[in-house]
């Protein structure tokens, strides 16, 4: 324990600093009624360790970016803007003699450009997974709000996806999936196939196990949703004689505007964000079905050593997730939802 | 904080002498932090370099060093930690730190490398070991092959030159793995077929066995991965490379590549070989003990997962090892996937680094590793051990050392294995033909990479 003097000094430390910030202030112009130095002190332990563990590595990843970078040798050679070349181009859309042509074969095939298909694998993933996330979530917990007998052990089934690793989850669906999984055995024979190794299907498997694994989590949130909505706003519709349709249409939708917004972004960050299953799954393959934009990050960074590249990569797909969660924020700003 | 109104002003005397005591203890912290890290380095007496030592290891050495590696279970880091206290009672004054890693060991190792603070003496496998060398990170092992009593002859010479780069030795081998022919002899009696030594005997065996086998956990002859690892063995059996003598372009799309892959995709092709995803087990050596196949090319890591196969002991008895079939015009080849023990060039301590590397890899030091069975002795002379005659599955596989081609494609490896394989699976999925597939990954590759 602090002894008497010890203590007595941080006091007169604490003060020292205060009486400095204080004519520091007083020197910029600022206000006692703008006096946050409490504020200041609660968030500073959350803003150091915000820059020394995400904002530094981020600054320091984007100058990464325009570097030939080893992480053996821990140094780089400056080569401008030659890693954002070399993953954007061929482009899907080229201007030639006559125009804008729009190339397909960029998109649909691995051989062109690794980046851009590996984006319309994200794009296809994205689409495919997040309204049925969503809707899934919203339909799950429409049920479970009502009085159902074993509400908390379906609620609790549910969520079970949620808690099991990915990489468990994966291993589980990859074996499912397989020529001689689960699914074919219960498929009528004409419809059986190697689902999880058929370059088709692959990608069809991890958003059927994303879609599975979804559900649970966004169910919670729109059960947390539910139960903020008002009883008195269902009572005044029943009164006016409004049917479940209309009271869903009219009273729980547009409730529920906050909680969509937040589970629409995050469910389209996480699914541009889809790494893990993929790689568990079926590690990108196979012949490149599952390869998604960070799987190929990854591999380009940390199995082969292209740090400079793989940052630019992380770089664009940072620029498209930051453009769409910032229109959606200002979208979102004329729809707020009161009480 | 209560008594605080009574400190109300403060002298600027009281102010600065709290700072300097809030400073002071941070600063003392800071030290006692590092003080057991660092505590071997003042005393390292050996940084000077190699000339300290000759073999007779009566030379002390003042040094503490620390080796990283990974381990495949308890029993491997438990014989790895026995060899490093041995080492250290036979070495007075070296001081030996052993921390496997157990995860994303290649990753965790190019950081610490690149931080500068990497463990003395480390694993490296043969993938990625030409681009450590290339990056100058590597303690070159010159000095030890050069020394009079260690006698690197011993070494499988592609172990040996897995390790090499520029004509520097900058690891030893620690351990190495070929691909051989498993197969079940009671599937290939059944069949009457023998152990095939060609290719064409090969798909005969595996017609038959198609047509023959009637165990009911059947369902093909042989099991490969979607991605085909066994290619790169039959290419160089077919007289083909992976890239030219001088490293400069990438050639495996030639005709021997070509011919290689076009008979691996003609067996699956035939029903005659399944991928994973076709069957219920993942890999080589569940779909063998299973009894889902007859044959599988797969190395000794299969061995102990048979042995101690506990839904089905008598397995084990029943599957034997030949050496891969091949062209009856071709060479003989397998793949080697090997390990060294190599040391940090930034290491305080080379000589001590290196003495350590002698003992783990001595003649005895390796027998020992080797008797675990997980993996092969790099050493030619260890197929006279008594282990291997017992064992000889191992020494089929042992002898395969001989003309093996260590899986290993100079710096930029991982970055033309990455852009082979989706390829190699292309062709074996019929996504796309063997010789499509090949020059799509060879022009890719020498465009992009080399």
């Amino acid at each position: 324990m602090a002894t008497e003097s010890q203590r007595s000094l941080v006091g007169d430390v604490l003060a020292g600093t205060r009486r400095i910030l204080a004519s520091a202030k007083h020197r910029v112009g600022i206000t006692e009624d703008q006096n946050n130095l409490m504020g200041f002190a609660f968030v500073a332990p959350n803003i150091l360790v915000f820059s020394a563990f995400l904002l530094g590595p981020v600054l320091y990843a984007f100058y990464i970016s325009f570097q030939e970078w080893s992480i053996l040798a821990g140094a780089g050679t400056w080569v401008g803007l030659t890693n954002y070349v070399e993953v954007l181009r061929p482009l899907p859309l080229a201007y030639t003699g006559n125009g804008l042509t729009w190339r397909p074969e960029v998109l649909t095939s691995p051989s062109a450009n690794l980046w851009w298909y590996a984006l319309k694998n994200t794009f296809v993933y994205a689409i495919g997974t997040v309204p049925l996330q969503i809707f899934g979530g919203l339909a799950v917990a429409l049920m479970l709000d009502k009085r159902v007998r074993f509400k908390k052990t379906y609620r609790a089934a549910y969520f079970m996806p949620v808690m099991l690793s990915g990489a468990a989850s994966a291993v589980m669906w990859r074996w499912f999936l397989a020529g001689d999984g689960v699914i074919n055995s219960v498929l009528p024979t004409f419809l059986e196939h190697n689902w999880a190794g058929d370059p088709g299907t692959a990608l069809g498997g991890v958003m059927l196990m994303a879609v599975w694994g979804g559900i649970g989590s966004n169910m919670i949130f729109f059960l947390a949703g539910l139960q903020n909505i008002p009883e008195e706003l269902y009572e005044a519709a029943r009164i006016d004689g409004a049917s479940a349709w209309h009271r869903f249409r009219h009273v729980t939708w547009p409730s529920l505007g906050n909680t969509n917004f937040f589970v629409f972004v995050m469910a389209i960050i996480s699914a541009f964000q889809v790494f893990g299953i993929a790689l568990v799954f079926s590690e990108g393959g196979p012949v490149y079905a599952t390869t998604t934009t960070v799987l190929l990050i990854y591999q380009r960074a940390f199995e082969e050593g292209a740090f400079g590249e793989g940052a630019a990569m992380a770089f664009l797909l940072f620029i498209l997730i930051f453009s769409f969660s910032y229109y959606q924020y200002r979208y979102r700003d004329e729809t707020e939802v009161d009480y | 904080m209560t008594d605080d109104s009574t400190n109300g002003r403060l002298s600027r005397r009281r102010f600065v002498a709290g700072l300097s005591t809030a400073g002071a203890a941070a600063f003392l912290a800071g030290c006692s932090d590092d003080s057991g890290g660092s505590s071997g380095d003042g005393s390292s007496g050996d940084g000077s370099g190699s000339t300290t030592t000759t073999a007779g290891t009566t030379t002390p050495m003042n040094a503490d060093i620390t080796l990283s590696g990974w381990a495949a279970n308890n029993e491997e880091s438990a014989l790895v930690t026995d060899l490093v206290s041995e080492f250290e009672s036979n070495h007075e004054g070296i001081g030996v730190d052993y921390n496997p890693i157990q995860s994303k060991y290649k990753q965790k190792l190019k950081t610490q490398l690149g931080a500068g603070n990497a463990p003395d003496a480390f694993y490296v496998d043969s993938s990625y070991f030409p681009s450590f060398a290339s990056a100058n990170v590597l303690l070159s092992m010159e000095p030890l092959a050069e020394s009079e009593d260690y006698d690197t002859d011993d070494f499988f010479d592609p172990l040996l030159d897995a390790f090499r780069f520029d004509g520097t030795l900058y690891g030893v081998p620690k351990d190495f793995s070929t691909l051989g022919l498993f197969h079940n002899t009671a599937m290939f009696e059944e069949a009457s077929v023998d152990p095939p030594t060609t290719w064409s005997q090969f798909e005969d065996a595996l017609s038959a066995l198609k047509d023959n086998v009637s165990n009911e956990s059947f369902k093909a002859p042989m099991i490969e991965y979607a991605n085909g690892r066994s290619w790169w063995a039959f290419l160089y059996q077919n007289g083909g490379q992976v890239l030219s003598e001088d490293g400069s372009e990438a050639v495996f799309a030639d005709d021997p590549g070509v011919e290689a892959l076009e008979f691996l995709t003609g067996l699956k092709e035939d029903g005659l070989l399944a991928v994973p995803s076709d069957l219920g087990s993942g890999w080589h050596g569940a779909a063998i003990a299973n009894q889902e196949v007859a044959t599988a090319i797969l190395g000794p890591w299969g061995l102990p997962f048979l042995e101690g196969y506990e839904d089905n002991p008598d397995i084990n008895g029943q599957i034997d090892v030949a050496h891969l079939p091949k062209p009856s015009d071709g060479e003989k080849a397998t793949i080697a996937y090997t390990v060294s023990y190599s040391a940090s060039a930034n290491t305080d301590s080379p000589a001590a680094t290196r003495e350590l590397i002698r003992s783990l890899t001595s003649d005895e030091g390796m027998a020992r590793w080797a008797k675990k069975g997980l993996a092969l002795s790099a050493r030619k002379s260890h197929a006279d051990l008594d282990y291997y005659d017992e064992h000889p599955r191992r020494k089929t596989l042992l002898e395969a050392g001989d003309w093996s081609q260590p899986f290993s494609f100079g710096p930029k490896s991982e970055s033309i294995v990455n852009r082979v394989r989706p390829q190699l699976e292309a062709a074996m999925l019929g996504e796309k033909s063997p010789s499509d597939a090949l020059s799509t990954a060879q022009q890719k590759i020498n465009d992009e990479v080399l």
